[in-house]
């Protein structure tokens, strides 16, 4: 069920990106995107009953640490490429007036 | 423990924060070619190495391989490597001057800091071992383009820029889920490790969905049509000495994934095979030749004639590699390299001849045969070897590209490939006719500094050296593709 409700998530994300014609709009979706996998590696690192892997003499059972950790990475990423989309959207708008892409492909 | 590899990668890397602090132009410019010379220094003495005694690897902090990060320094990667640091350092003799005209004076230092940064992404790529790290240097080499190309004096350079960011960045959360899917179903994330652990019984559904995300990812990073579109509006609005370096690393970076993740990491189920994906992506590229080589005959700007020029030659290319046997993968090898040369010095010689970087039309060319005589001979030299004459390095990567279709099943695309080059042989000829035949212009290429020059007629010696003299080429790539398919076959 959480699978599918993440496809749907990464789906969503995927339509806005290409269907939207505002670039703010495009970033929003591009950010529904990369949430939606990082959402993913989420769910596959959950062991059910798990702890926080934290070492301890009583928890045996506890989630998978690793992909948290790539995430963690992905994330930063994730940041760094909305914060450049954003700066450059700054200078198309700047250049343009405008940053709407239907109108930007006429000029 | 060989420490080579690990020093390709964090010496570039240590230095571009360094030169944030240093800021002043020239001192930066110094610096980072001096990182890059010494770059293809360390890489000549592992190539030596790899070559001589087999692969390097390298366990990140000593940490044990599936658990730590590792590099590995094989002969395919090598190869690699080599290529796009030679090509960086080409590119960053020559730009010097282009850059100064093209970007604004505040972004200089910036600008060469990003360089060296995508090309510590490319390094990265290539050598590492963990297929996470795969992405996440995918992502630095990323985003450093996406700046260098923003920096392009055009007014659509931005709008280029954030366009190839958008879809640059779907390519690669898709490798991401296919990343994650490949850690659900194997429990690792080491390249050795997965190529052990995936048998070819494992096929599930799920792994079907991790080919088709790598696909889509890996074929947007190649510019794999229909998915070309970006690599022609990048290549249009960059700024030119970018242009010639990526035409030479960026898309064959992803040629490299793609050997790298379906030959290599998926050997054992051969996917290209076991879903007939081998033939959709041959008749795609099949149509892209002719298509992108119809467009690249319409096209009246040069630099987009050679972008168009450039997804027909990567689809030869990928041509080669589909037709899934040892001579085909060679002979894709033996065209990665010779194109890469090729494609860049004809981008060298448009930057190096305009420095302003407006529109470039062909008409732009007329006469210039006899303002300058000795440029634009190398000029029509790398034109040749795109064509694929004799004594150029095109004719022998044509040569091997044939041979190989003609002992595959696919002998019936030789024709396509014969047509193809024909074509190009006329926009070649409709270029060749404006340098030589036609009335000069009172046009403003300018006279370029000599060793700007030197970088063009060093690449057109190579074409014309690599044409004769095939033994790096050839003898390199039939090693790496005997070394691939004899573990497929096993």
């Amino acid at each position: 069920m959480l699978f599918v409700l993440n496809m749907i998530l990464f789906l969503l994300g995927l339509f806005i990106i290409i269907r939207e014609s505002n670039l703010i709009k495009k970033v929003i979706g591009l950010n529904i995107f990369q949430s939606s996998v990082f959402i993913f590696y989420l769910i596959i690192s959950k062991v059910d009953g798990g702890v926080p892997p934290i070492l301890n003499d009583d928890q045996l059972i506890y989630s998978n640490p690793l992909p948290h950790v790539l995430i963690l990475t992905a994330i930063v990423v994730g940041i760094a490429t909305t914060s450049l989309a954003l700066a450059l959207i700054i200078k198309v708008k700047q250049k343009y007036n405008s940053i709407e892409e239907h109108e930007l492909d006429k000029i | 423990m060989n420490q080579l590899p690990v020093l390709i990668i964090v010496l570039p890397l240590l230095i571009a924060p360094i030169l944030l602090l240093v800021r002043d132009n020239r001192h930066v410019y110094n610096l980072s070619l001096g990182v890059s010379f010494l770059n293809i220094l360390l890489i000549l003495i592992l190539f030596q190495d790899v070559y001589q005694n087999g692969n390097i690897l390298y366990e990140l902090g000593s940490w044990k391989a599936p658990i730590g990060i590792r590099l590995n320094a094989d002969l395919l990667s090598c190869y690699f490597l080599l290529l796009i640091n030679f090509m960086a350092f080409i590119c960053l003799i020559a730009g010097n001057k282009t850059i100064k005209s093209q970007v604004e004076d505040d972004n200089i230092h910036l600008f060469y800091i990003a360089w060296l940064l995508c090309n510590v992404g490319f390094s990265g790529i290539v050598l590492t071992n963990d297929i996470f790290n795969l992405f996440v240097f995918l992502e630095i080499s990323s985003l450093a383009s996406y700046f260098l190309i923003s920096q392009g004096n055009y007014k659509a350079s931005s709008l280029a820029a954030i366009q190839y960011l958008f879809i640059g960045s779907i390519g690669a959360v898709f490798i991401l889920f296919a990343i994650g899917i490949l850690y659900v179903n194997t429990g690792t994330l080491n390249m050795t490790d997965l190529s052990n652990k995936i048998r070819s019984g494992s096929i599930s559904l799920s792994m079907s969905l991790s080919i088709a995300m790598f696909l889509i990812g890996v074929g947007i990073k190649t510019a794999l049509f229909p998915l070309h579109g970006w690599l022609i509006r990048t290549y249009s609005y960059a700024p030119s000495i970018i242009v010639s370096y990526f035409s030479g690393t960026s898309t064959k970076i992803g040629i490299y994934i793609l050997l790298r993740v379906f030959l290599d990491i998926f050997n054992s189920i051969n996917p290209l095979e076991y879903y007939n994906l081998a033939q959709l992506i041959l008749f795609l590229s099949l149509i892209g030749v002719l298509l992108s080589t119809l467009y690249a005959i319409k096209q009246n700007e040069i630099k987009k004639m050679l972008a168009y020029s450039s997804v027909a030659q990567l689809s030869y290319i990928i041509i080669a590699i589909m037709l899934l046997t040892p001579d085909g993968l060679t002979a894709s090898l033996i065209h990665v390299f010779n194109h890469s040369i090729i494609k860049t010095g004809l981008f060298l010689v448009v930057t190096v001849l305009f420095i302003n970087n407006k529109n470039v039309s062909i008409g732009d060319f007329s006469g210039l045969g006899e303002k300058y005589p000795l440029l634009m001979s190398a000029f029509v030299i790398l034109l040749l070897g795109l064509i694929g004459l004799p004594l150029t390095s095109g004719f022998i990567s044509k040569w091997y590209l044939i041979s190989a279709i003609l002992q595959s099943d696919y002998w019936y695309i030789s024709g396509v490939i014969l047509i193809t080059s024909f074509m190009t042989f006329f926009y070649a000829w409709l270029l060749i006719e404006k340098i030589y035949f036609s009335a000069r212009l009172n046009h403003d290429a300018s006279v370029a500094t000599s060793y700007q020059l030197l970088c063009v007629y060093f690449l057109a010696a190579l074409t014309i050296y690599l044409g004769v003299d095939t033994s790096l080429t050839f003898g390199i790539s039939e090693q790496i593709s005997n070394n691939f398919y004899s573990t497929i076959n096993q």
